[in-house]
């Protein structure tokens, strides 16, 4: 593993009092914080880890191999004022300048838990300015996501250049475990990608399960989170579609191909043809599921109502875009668990998604393959013992 | 080898150990090894105009002098060279640091002209620095297309590399 000394920033503003990480924002920060020193101080000896305060901008503990210093200072943080995310990080890169081992790499690793008050011309420079001096940085994103994500985005893919780098952001979500949701983000991987897993002490796994104990199971949870996603980009993409050709498609009957309106009706013929066949095997399928509302209803974890078949189809399907990716989780597990239980379904399973992921190039027919495939799960949730 | 175009020494780039090379600021399409070799390519800095490059020599050398081939508009202007630090300065370090020496270069230097550096300082050397500060029109980035390195080992021949032919040590014909 690399030589690193690394600076971790944490945010100790006001924000840091709200409870929507289990118990607050400041005290999850601690595990996360006791997680990351572990971590890098266990990947090598000899690395350092530095510990800065974002409010009130000091830096509480310099650079040491000792975690129980680090841990001692950060216990006696208090919330208190607003976050200075630039000027916090000026001086962790001059405290990382003043190492002792000068060939150890520079990193920085930021919390932001609370709206960053900065102009992004000014991110951007500071961006640069330790993208100069080859200092990596994490940020640690939570809690005020939304209003931070764009700025933060910014700033580390400017330094990371168009090449990547060792540089990364990870947003997580409001859930009772922020130390949990970094073991299995980059910050804690390493470049090798790999050793998180040794240093977890179980929960630390994708899906939380141990992919080497029953690999079958890891590979259907890998693929059929891959579907998933696959689905959801093709959703949105439809979405965009529609919206941008203005047709009346929030009707909840199946509509004919000949109604919806298209705009080029012989040059785009087969395209558009082929959107309409998939809209029309999409909604087949829905009305399907939502025929076994109930049942898909107690199945799905997620929180989203499954509405009646009535209503638009995109009410039935539960929104992916607006689940957590927890949830999404959650969700693409129970349909593969199902699959599992499913005995005739499985080779069918397994076999389609490699066969998706090796026919890229040809991306209709994995489309309408993919259709085929949902209308399968819905008709499986539907089925009454299930 | 390439002729170095200076009596008694010669292009050093065979003795520079690429992996123990560095630089900072290099922009990710152009990096620093397309500056050292003279077929096409040029390294150029990315986010400001300035460039440290380290050079680390896997023997001890002896420089004599150096070219810098670089368009006339963004080539480099102020350099301050640097021996045997122990690892990449920082660019506040170079900025304050006093250097073996500081050199200005002008457009015509640029175009492949001997730069002679301080022979007599440059008799060990095991890395080299060079910080380039600023360039010529403070254009937004600093460009140089080829880099050479004119010098010579310091030991011309390894003796440990001779075996005995017949005899023992000590032994006289």
């Amino acid at each position: 593993m690399v030589l690193e000394s690394t600076i971790i920033c944490v945010d100790n503003s006001e924000y840091m009092r709200n409870g929507d990480y289990v118990p607050t924002r400041l005290q999850a920060q601690q595990d996360a914080v006791n997680t990351i020193c572990r971590f890098k101080l266990r990947s090598n000896p000899e690395n350092n880890v530095g510990l800065l305060t974002l409010a009130n901008t000091e830096v509480l503990a310099t650079l040491t191999t000792d975690v129980g210093k680090i841990l001692t200072s950060l216990h006696k943080v208090m919330p208190n004022g607003f976050i200075n995310l630039l000027t916090g990080i000026r001086i962790a890169h001059l405290a990382l300048k003043h190492r002792q081992s000068k060939n150890h790499k520079m990193r920085i690793v930021a919390f932001v838990g609370s709206p960053i008050e900065a102009d992004e011309k000014e991110i951007i420079k500071v961006a640069k300015r330790l993208k100069k001096e080859k200092v990596n940085i994490d940020i640690v994103n939570f809690g005020e996501t939304d209003i931070n994500q764009s700025l933060l985005e910014a700033m580390v893919s400017t330094i990371n250049g168009r090449e990547g780098g060792g540089s990364h952001l990870v947003t997580v979500p409001p859930s009772p475990h922020l130390a949990d949701a970094l073991l299995s983000s980059p910050i804690v991987q390493g470049e090798d990608g790999g050793s998180a897993a040794s240093f977890a002490t179980g929960g630390g796994f994708e899906f939380g399960v141990d992919p080497n104990e029953d690999p079958e199971l890891a590979l259907a949870l890998r693929v059929s989170m891959e579907e998933q996603r696959q689905r959801q980009q093709e959703e949105e993409r439809r979405a965009a579609q529609e919206s941008a050709a203005k047709a009346p498609s929030a009707e909840a009957t199946p509509q004919p191909p000949a109604t919806t309106p298209t705009p080029q009706p012989a040059a785009t013929e087969g395209g558009q043809s082929e959107e309409e066949m998939l809209q029309q095997a999409l909604a087949m399928s829905l009305e399907v599921g939502g025929a076994g509302g109930s049942t898909q209803a107690k199945g799905s974890t997620a929180a989203k109502p499954v509405a009646a078949p009535k209503a638009a189809p995109a009410a039935a399907v539960p929104d992916f875009s607006a689940m957590t990716e927890e949830e999404q989780i959650a969700y693409a597990m129970q349909i593969s668990m199902q699959d599992c239980a499913e005995p005739k379904e499985e080779p069918m399973d397994v076999d389609t998604p490699s066969e998706d992921r090796g026919a890229k190039g040809v991306k209709e027919s994995s489309e309408v393959k993919k259709e085929e495939e949902e209308q399968d799960f819905s008709q499986v949730m539907a089925d009454p013992p299930f | 080898m390439e002729d170095s175009g200076v009596p008694g020494h010669i292009d050093l780039l065979p003795m520079v150990n690429k992996a123990g090379c560095e630089c900072l600021n290099e922009s990710d399409d152009h990096p620093f090894t397309q500056a050292l070799n003279s077929a096409g390519g040029y390294l150029e800095s990315d986010t400001d105009e300035q460039l440290i490059l380290y050079l680390s020599f896997n023997q001890a050398v002896k420089l004599h002098s150096m070219r810098i081939k670089a368009p006339a508009d963004c080539g480099p202007k102020t350099i301050k060279v640097f021996i045997n630090q122990p690892h990449t300065i920082d660019f506040d370090t170079a900025e304050s640091a006093n250097p073996i020496q500081e050199i200005t270069l002008s457009p015509k230097d640029l175009e492949g002209e001997l730069i002679t550096l301080k022979y007599v300082k440059l008799q060990n050397v095991m890395n080299f620095t060079i910080f380039i500060k600023d360039n010529q029109t403070e254009a937004e980035t600093t460009q140089i297309s080829y880099l050479q390195i004119i010098g010579s080992p310091v030991q011309t021949t390894k003796m440990a590399d001779f075996k005995r032919v017949a005899g023992k040590k000590g032994e006289s014909h």
